[in-house]
């Protein structure tokens, strides 16, 4: 009696899917659709930041860094290359796959703080990079890029980073509920004893991990030739911190939970504006809240109650 | 009988310590093989050379008449050696066919078909509700899902580190069936690292005697049990720990 039946989830699953498809219909403000994809592109990230941590049992640091790769790759190669956006977020993809796969196959190998580290100093070199090269990323200004639609309304990107959410964790949840997923798990669980039992955890940390970055760096290409401009703040510190509440305040090692968490946060940041100063600080209050109240953040722990509820032997 | 594991003047030592000193041994087919000596005498450090958890400092391991000596350990699982960790590495937030399922793998492709085997396997444990999560087991339980997840890869040898430490006498002779059962239905070779006497004693076909990391003693269990040299290192580690 332990397993949750399969058609709730899907129902309700499916009802959140339409309730999202129909959104723009019901608020007819272009500010809140605006909002609601900021809110997507975070739910992509803190959905594939939570593969790593949440499932692999590693923490990337370089996670805000792979979305500037991905926005700075597009931009650069429509600016330079003359390339449609579509194809430049496709080159922006295949930039944090290479550079995952480096970074990966050096630090992967090493046991877990290496990892975390190696990302870490990824990170902020390519920071100091991007910065520094003024005559190709215009610095701190920031490198002005084309739209990936030209329109007058913020709809059309509503459903691109819906879609692009959709397929994030549509595909996420096809991974971790494959062979592949169990190793994933198996690795994050205890990497000793998965090579025990003959899983080759450095293939399993290389693979996730590229397949993780590669789709950041496409929500951070989209992110870029949605707003205009791609600036080093997109590969922040700042952003990495808003990225990993989100998971742990939805809920880390589920699915739902980063994108439950994304949207929240996204939708209280922006609807605290208005206390301008003490922002940051109900902000605070409210993550350590939740995370007092729902140690497993707000779906996990929700999730762990309705199994108990529905009875354990 | 064909020899399915043969561990050749197998040395490793940490800093200035030799924890395993040129030591050899081998398991024959089908064979129950106890290793025995008191704390601190190189077992563990043995069975990690030979899974490739460590690499020796010299001397070699042939598994099957390959030489195995120093492939990374999921290699050597993929050849056909299995193990348990007397600090036990449960998949905690894995269900317990999950984690089973997870070792299935090494041989079959499909999930689907890693399912059915770890389903059999549960089966022949007798273990209850597979959809409980490991980390909310009792130690038993945890020993045999240990064991399960070892078995689900279809090893030729399985070496298991104190897989009775912390079990209850009854348990003792419960997983004193257990691996008989598993010797004859799996067709496999044990080696097993013990300190709790009843089974290594009633379960082993031979047993080896290792102290400071060398071999002191082999033979049939009741030879060993007389034999002088064996008696002295346990009565000495029995007076040593009655003084500490
Ligand atoms: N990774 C390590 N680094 C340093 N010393 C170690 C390491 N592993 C084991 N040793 C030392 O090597 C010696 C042999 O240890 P080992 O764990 O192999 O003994 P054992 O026979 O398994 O003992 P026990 O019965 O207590 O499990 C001990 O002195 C131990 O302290
Ligand atoms: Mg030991």
């Amino acid at each position: 009696m332990f397993r949750q039946p399969l058609s709730p989830k899907g129902f309700l699953t499916l009802l959140a899917i339409v309730a999202l498809l129909s959104l723009p219909f019901i608020i007819r403000h272009e500010y809140w659709i605006y909002v609601l994809t900021i809110g997507f592109y975070y739910a992509i990230l803190a959905s594939t930041w939570n593969v790593m941590a949440g499932y692999l049992g590693r923490v990337s640091f370089a996670h805000a860094a792979f979305a500037a790769i991905g926005a700075y790759a597009s931009a650069l190669s429509v600016l330079h290359l003359k390339v449609h956006p579509v194809l430049g977020m496709a080159i922006g993809t295949v930039a944090g796959a290479v550079f995952s796969f480096f970074i990966g196959y050096l630090s992967l190998r090493l046991r877990g703080v290496y990892f975390t580290l190696s990302t870490l100093a990824f990170a902020e070199i390519f920071r100091i990079i991007v910065t520094v090269e003024y005559e190709y990323t215009r610095g701190s200004l920031g490198l002005e890029t084309e739209h990936l639609i030209v329109t007058m309304s913020y709809i059309p990107y509503y459903y691109v980073a819906l879609a692009l959410l959709l397929g994030t964790v549509f595909s996420t949840y096809l991974i971790l509920n494959s062979a592949f997923g169990l190793k994933i798990m198996a690795v994050g669980n205890s990497e000793e004893a998965a090579e025990a039992i003959g899983i080759d955890s450095a293939k399993v940390k290389v693979v996730t991990f590229l397949y993780v970055s590669a789709l950041t760096s496409l929500a951070g290409a989209f992110y870029g030739h949605f707003i205009g401009l791609v600036s080093p703040e997109v590969g922040a510190f700042d952003q990495l911190a808003l990225i990993i509440a989100m998971t742990v305040v939805g809920g880390m090692g589920t699915l739902p939970g980063p994108v439950i968490g994304a949207l929240l946060l996204e939708f209280f940041s922006e609807y605290l504006r208005e206390f301008g100063i003490f922002r940051l600080l109900i902000f605070a209050g409210l993550i350590i809240v939740t995370v007092r109240f729902f140690r497993r953040g707000l779906y996990g722990t929700l999730k762990e109650r309705l199994i108990s509820v529905g009875g354990s032997p | 009988m064909k020899t399915v594991l043969r561990a050749q003047s197998v040395t490793k030592s940490f800093g200035g310590l030799v924890a395993v000193r040129n030591f050899s041994m081998e398991v024959g087919e089908g064979e129950i093989v106890g290793l025995i000596g008191p704390n601190g005498a190189g077992k563990t450090t043995f069975l990690n050379v030979v899974t490739g958890f460590l690499k020796p400092d010299s001397g070699r391991v042939f598994f099957m008449g390959e030489d195995i000596t120093g492939l990374p350990p999921h290699k050597i699982c993929i050849k056909g050696v299995a193990r348990t960790f007397q600090l036990i590495k449960p998949f905690s937030k894995m269900t317990i066919l999950d984690a089973i399922a997870a070792g299935a793998l090494v041989r079959v492709r499909s999930k689907v078909e890693a399912y059915r085997r770890a389903q059999e396997i549960i089966e022949f444990l007798r273990l209850r509700n597979p959809e409980r999560l490991c980390g909310s087991l009792n130690v038993v339980e945890e020993k045999l899902v240990e064991l399960g997840r070892a078995l689900a890869t279809k090893p030729k040898l399985l070496l298991l580190d104190e897989i009775a430490a912390g079990l209850r006498p009854s348990e003792i002779e419960e997983m004193k069936k257990t691996l008989k059962l598993i010797r004859d239905e799996f067709g496999l070779s044990l080696v097993v690292v013990e300190h709790v006497m009843p089974l290594v004693m009633g379960v082993s076909d031979r047993v080896v005697v290792m102290s400071s990391g060398s071999k002191i003693a082999e033979g049939r269990p009741e030879e060993v049990a007389s034999n002088p040299k064996v008696i002295t290192i346990y009565l000495g580690e029995r007076r040593g720990r009655a003084r500490g």
